[in-house]
């Protein structure tokens, strides 16, 4: 199977379930953000050490496709039959909090800003959450004009806290300590 | 590492210089720090031996337990920061063995660590509470450590037994004494202590 297909060469692309929407579409730069940040997190996988936080990633690889895979699907406007989609995996929610919790306990106190380092793994864990942020943000522009499941915002923010926290254990069970913001 | 190798510094490498580093921003000396990292070493030589895995969360307990009476307790004693490195509540069997303690760190040392309570007794509280200062926030930071870490043992019902005496003796023990570490055991047991008694 040819892995072109051509059909976007004019700037516009399909949707899942049909109909056609510029790539400059805020549904296009939601789902793409998403996916962005999915081949962002595949990489911190490969890259960070800590084995609970490499399993945990690789549960949200599959969390962020099927997210992909909701944002993708053109709005409906009663022409035609609404597709099947995933489930957005929100009992994920509860378990990201839960996890936010273990880890804030585990490392050390927060007494200042830090900025985006330490080990490689903790590093890139910080450009996931800054791709995050930025999933978030364009969700929330697709939601000023066309209806967007309330969870799949919800999802984004805590994964951004997940992220921040992870960076932080990432460092922590690697004993770097956190890079600290200096105002000099 | 030897001088002059190419080879990155190992983890236990690095958390040694972050000692010496935090350590001189407190204000310990040139002799001072050398008495802890004397600690340190000791401490490690047991781990290198049975622990491959340098991400297992007993890999740098003596490195941390420093880290956090340094920079969450403003302890700046080496006599006390060197103990701290060579006390293992939750693994005696890792302890450097006392001819080991005072061959490396000196009878000071040595002294100290013997007077730090340990877990498991019904006299916990009555031996923490009279200690003498430095030997009960040496107790409480070590701890402190490895209920943090009690999650990743593998072993459930002895964490949550850790977890329970935590909660019970030693941040009853830090609400006495010390401010911040009590913060810090609040929030710890709280978040553990959930995930173990429901």
């Amino acid at each position: 199977m040819k892995i072109y297909t051509k059909t976007g060469d004019g700037g516009d692309t399909g949707l899942f379930g049909g109909g056609r929407v510029p790539k400059s579409h805020p549904r296009v730069d939601a789902y793409g953000t998403v996916d962005e940040l999915n081949s962002f997190v595949g990489l911190a996988v490969v890259t960070v050490l800590d084995e609970g936080v490499q399993q945990g990633l690789q549960a949200i690889q599959h969390d962020l496709f099927a997210l992909g895979a909701i944002l993708a699907t053109a709005a409906p406007d009663g022409t035609r039959p609404q597709p099947e989609t995933p489930d957005l995996p929100l009992g994920r929610i509860a378990e990201m909090e839960e996890s936010i919790d273990q880890a804030t306990a585990e490392v050390e106190e927060l007494r200042d800003f830090i900025l985006p380092g330490g080990t490689r793994g903790a590093a890139l864990l910080h450009v996931c959450r800054t791709v995050c942020r930025r999933a978030e943000r364009a969700v929330v522009a697709l939601a000023a004009s066309e209806p967007v499941e309330g969870g799949v915002v919800r999802y984004l923010n805590r994964l951004s806290d997940l992220f921040f926290v992870w960076a932080r254990l990432e460092n922590h069970r690697g004993g770097e300590p956190d890079v600290l913001w200096t105002k000099d | 590492m030897s001088e002059g190798s190419l080879a990155a510094p190992s983890r236990w490498e690095r958390m040694a210089d972050r000692l010496d580093r935090t350590a001189a921003m407190h204000g310990v000396g040139e002799v001072g720090r050398l008495l802890i990292g004397q600690g340190f070493r000791a401490a490690m030589v047991p781990r290198l031996e049975v622990i491959p895995d340098d991400h297992h969360p007993n890999y740098l307990h003596p490195g941390r337990t420093a880290a956090i009476l340094l920079d969450d307790v403003g302890l700046n004693e080496p006599v006390a920061l060197a103990a701290a490195c060579l006390v293992d509540t939750q693994c005696p069997e890792l302890e450097p063995s006392n001819a080991e303690v005072l061959d490396r760190a000196g009878q000071a040392v040595l002294d100290f660590r013997e007077c730090v309570p340990r877990p498991g007794s019904e006299r916990l509280l009555e031996d923490l509470l009279g200690s003498e200062s430095q030997v009960g926030l040496v107790a409480l930071a070590e701890r402190l450590d490895h209920l943090r870490h009690a999650h990743l043992w593998g072993d459930f019902e002895a964490a949550r037994a850790a977890h329970v005496e935590g909660s019970r003796v030693y941040l009853a023990m830090a609400e006495r004494t010390h401010p911040l570490l009590a913060r810090r055991y609040t929030h710890c047991c709280r978040t553990f202590l959930k995930k173990y008694t429901t």
